[in-house]
């Protein structure tokens, strides 16, 4: 396996990466730093992909291996305004007020959750069956659905008062 | 609104890159070097390992060939003690390589580092009270070999006015206290380096199995 076809399986699937650096990372050079680390754990472990499961699958596993238990900042600040959590260029680009905000919300309600939680949340928001979820998680379907219906729970409750909340 | 309705905005945004990256600016990434806790715990104990060959590899050759010879005693005694390090630095190495598994369902790696990291502790632990009592064995024998005249003394050796027994008893209480100490500041120590990270990896795995 070629690096040229790893850089082009990157490029395909970097969207996901981004997802996870800014769920994980609370400032964009946090962000930065774990973007790369994801690559260079994904690289030293494309030796070992022998296409078991899907590509997206395995992807998924190494950056939230890496987010979670890899690359954990000791100093976990839970920030108290969607402002850390938002993509950087998002203030760039041309967004309809409307969307910003209910994104700014959900930012803010997910760095409240637990770093299990926003995995879920993030593997159901990319639209993955529980299924897949259990293959990158590791944790049984059942036990899946019974957090995910406790997640959008705790969202409801953290964006009930928010304009555009979860409730 | 509800959850789903947010999939179609996350998937939009939420995907929006944090710096800009080519296909160039990746493939610099992959010579880079990883800054995981375990890539530079492996890079720590390489320069350990070097500092340690460095400091007693002269000293070894130097009392081979110094002194005609008469002190080679020593040199094998240093050599012995680069025997344990390489043991010490190969075993805490291996630990190391099998801590991760980056591939690997998270649930399965987080167990995997927990087993792992609590082996590393448990041998830091055993490794580290047991240098106490090994490196003063080690200094009694150095300096009973290179001042011969403490051979005399009841200090370092029995003698027809102190048993063997006296002598052995006063050294092995002086052993067991200092290795008493050492294997108190030696937990506290590594429950300092290690604790909070593990507590915090065995409250990830103990959600994840919660129902």
């Amino acid at each position: 396996m070629s690096q040229q076809e790893f850089l082009d399986l990157i490029k395909t699937h970097q969207p996901l990466i981004h997802k996870v650096c800014h769920l994980y990372g609370q400032t964009p050079m946090d962000k930065q730093d774990l973007f790369q680390e994801i690559i260079i754990q994904t690289w030293k472990a494309y030796g070992s992909f022998r296409g078991e499961s899907k590509f997206s699958t395995w992807l998924y596993r190494i950056a939230l291996n890496t987010a979670i238990s890899t690359y954990r900042k000791n100093k976990r600040i839970i920030s108290t305004t969607a402002i850390d959590g938002l993509p950087v260029d998002l203030a760039e680009q041309d967004y309809d007020f409307a969307k910003e905000e209910k994104l700014k919300q959900l930012y803010t309600a997910i760095a409240k959750l637990t770093e299990v939680e926003r995995a879920i949340v993030m593997l159901y928001l990319d639209d993955k069956s529980y299924e897949e979820m259990e293959e990158v998680l590791g944790i049984n379907q059942n036990n899946l659905r019974v957090k995910m219906n406790r997640i959008k729970d705790k969202l409801r409750q953290l964006t009930k008062n928010e304009v555009y909340g979860t409730g | 609104m509800e959850l789903d309705n947010l999939k179609e905005i996350w998937n939009e945004v939420g995907s929006n890159p944090v710096q800009s990256n080519n296909n160039e600016q990746i493939a610099e990434m992959l010579n880079k070097s990883s800054q995981s806790p375990i890539a530079k715990m492996k890079r720590n104990l390489r320069w350990e390992l070097i500092t340690v060959i460095l400091l007693f590899a002269p000293i070894a050759i130097f009392y081979f060939f110094a002194f005609e010879g008469k002190f080679s005693v020593i040199a094998w005694m240093y050599i012995g003690l680069l025997i344990f390090f390489a043991a010490y630095f190969y075993y805490k190495n291996k630990l190391l390589s099998e801590m991760q598994c980056a591939a690997c369902m998270v649930k399965s790696n987080l167990e995997l580092q927990v087993k792992t990291l609590e082996k590393l502790v448990h041998f830091y632990l055993i490794a580290g009270t047991l240098m106490v009592p090994l490196l003063m064995i080690w200094l009694w024998l150095i300096l009973y070999n290179r001042l011969p005249s403490v051979q005399n003394s009841f200090h370092f050796w029995p003698s027809s006015e102190v048993s063997f027994l006296k002598t052995g008893l006063a050294w092995t209480v002086i052993l067991l206290f200092f290795s008493i100490i050492f294997y108190y500041i030696n937990k506290w120590y590594i429950h300092k380096l290690y604790g909070r990270h593990i507590a915090k990896l065995k409250s990830i795995l103990n959600e994840m199995e919660q129902e």
